[in-house]
């Protein structure tokens, strides 16, 4: 176990220092910008971090289900776990383009769970965005 | 830390010093660089303002000009070379259609040492979507900036292309968006990440192309950000040509009504105005009138090929082509475009 400062609270200083020293001393618009660019990614990274594994595991599960595959313990190691759900993705992609999910019910599910899948990268890299999406009326067409 | 702080001025200077003697090599004259500063913005190229003042000769006069420095990386395989995009920018300057007038275009390995790229001239106005529609300044060009843009749109498909054999052409026996859906699952292919809710779109997309009536030059980019607009006579420019292609010219119309431009109102957020106003009035200037299933495939396909974009974009940086953040950043739009895409699947 890492002492801290945790990476969750590195990211918020780094973050600090961007937004309360760093910014308002800058003149040049150009890197202004950038670096505003450079503040809004790390507050992804404070929302990515905390339980990107608990994430990766219930989406290896959601896939595995899907896919009608047995559901197998998910590896502990955390590159490992990434390439299985590289991997199932993958195969779901593979699926899609044979044409199996271009009708049926195994459209919907598919698409129910493309949707949650969306949204939960949605959740990280711009909460308020997703927030609006979801506060939106359905489709009346 | 010194050293960085030391060679701005200088890089400043040098390029002053090479502009002046490209433009005098144009304008028969000896001319004067009155000021030279660096534009933000714009993740394709480097952009300079430059004010100028020509004593003598056929330029005589001053002229404000901005610079466009090329930066190499496309985000699509279509993007056109500098030579074309000035090319498509003389032709649009000569058939009346509002852009910035063009000067000169820089070639490579110019013997003035300016790096390659573009001189036209420096339209004043606004381009930025938030202020053009939020700022009270703006609230009498607002009124009807969504059918000058309709009616801009409708003279740009109606000018002919035969000046225009630079510009990419469908494939023979192929409509043109065939030929673009094939490029665009190439590129989604080489960058390599699984995207089930892109895969989904493709599927979609590939059942239910639409006959192709007629091609005409596409802007490729059409939207907020890309018009200047002056805060009286509102539209005053169309902005960013290095998409433009032949093609159908639903494509634009389709491109315009995407959300994230905010140019015609959508469920979540206000725009301009209701998209039904574009319509008509690109209809009313000569253009013809999508039927809802064409409107709705352009629509989808608009979004599509910007979530291609914006994956092309962070793989620019990603393969290390171009390293920068901002590129980088890019890449994680890709999700909003995915729930877009959704929304427009589960219609039907």
């Amino acid at each position: 176990m890492q002492d801290r400062p945790t990476a969750l609270e590195l990211l918020q200083a780094l973050r600090d220092l961007l937004e309360q020293e760093i910014l308002p001393s800058l003149t040049d618009a150009r890197l202004k910008y950038q670096t505003l660019i450079a503040i809004n990614a790390l507050r992804m990274l404070e929302r990515e971090v905390p339980d990107e594994a608990g994430r990766l595991r219930a989406e290896l599960g959601a896939l595995q289900e899907l896919l009608g595959r047995s559901r197998t313990d998910p590896p502990g190691d955390p590159a490992l776990l990434r390439r299985c759900v590289l991997e199932a993705n993958r195969e779901l992609c593979e699926r899609i383009r044979q044409g199996l999910a271009d009708a049926g019910p195994w459209r919907q599910r598919v698409l129910a769970h493309v949707r949650s899948a969306v949204e939960e990268k949605l959740r990280i890299n711009n909460p308020a965005r997703l927030e609006a999406f979801l506060a939106e009326p359905p489709d009346a067409e | 830390m010194g050293d960085r702080r030391s060679s701005e001025p200088a890089r400043v200077d040098g390029l002053r010093t090479g502009l002046q003697r490209f433009i005098e090599g144009r304008a028969e004259s000896a001319v004067s660089v009155v000021s030279l500063s660096p534009l933000p913005g714009g993740t394709m190229r480097h952009a300079w303002a430059v004010d100028l003042d020509v004593p003598s000769g056929p330029l005589a006069g001053s002229h404000r000009l901005i610079y466009l420095q090329d930066r190499g990386g496309a985000p699509l395989g279509s993007r056109l070379s500098r030579e074309d995009e000035f090319r498509v920018l003389s032709v649009m300057h000569g058939a009346g259609v509002r852009v910035p007038r063009p000067y000169w275009r820089v070639p490579a390995g110019d013997a003035s040492g300016v790096s390659p790229g573009l001189i036209v001239e420096r339209v004043e106005g606004e381009t930025l979507a938030r202020r053009l529609l939020q700022e009270p300044a703006f609230e009498r060009a607002r009124a009807h900036l969504l059918e000058q843009v309709g009616e801009e749109l409708a003279r740009i498909h109606a000018v002919p292309t035969d000046a225009l054999g630079c510009l990419a052409r469908p494939a023979l026996g192929k409509t043109p968006v065939e030929g673009q859906l094939a490029d665009l699952e190439g590129m989604l292919r080489q960058i390599g990440e699984p995207h089930p809710a892109l895969e989904l779109a493709l599927r979609w997309l590939g059942g239910r192309v639409p006959p192709s009536e007629r091609v005409v030059v596409v802007h490729g980019d059409y939207r907020l950000g890309n018009f200047i607009v002056d805060p009286a006579r509102g539209l005053s420019a169309v902005l960013d040509w290095e998409l433009s292609h032949l093609g159908d010219p639903g494509e634009d119309l389709g491109w315009v009504c995407m959300r994230f431009w905010r140019c015609v109102d959508s469920p979540g957020a206000r725009g301009l105005g209701p998209r039904q106003r574009f319509f008509d009035a690109y209809a009313g200037a000569g253009g013809r009138r999508l039927d809802p299933e064409g409107a709705l495939f352009w629509e989808v396909f608009g979004n599509f090929r910007w979530a291609i974009v914006t994956l092309g974009q962070a793989y620019r940086h990603l393969s290390g082509a171009e390293r920068s953040l901002e590129l980088a950043s890019i890449g994680r739009h890709c999700a909003e475009v995915e729930w877009e895409l959704l929304r427009f699947l589960r219609r039907r």
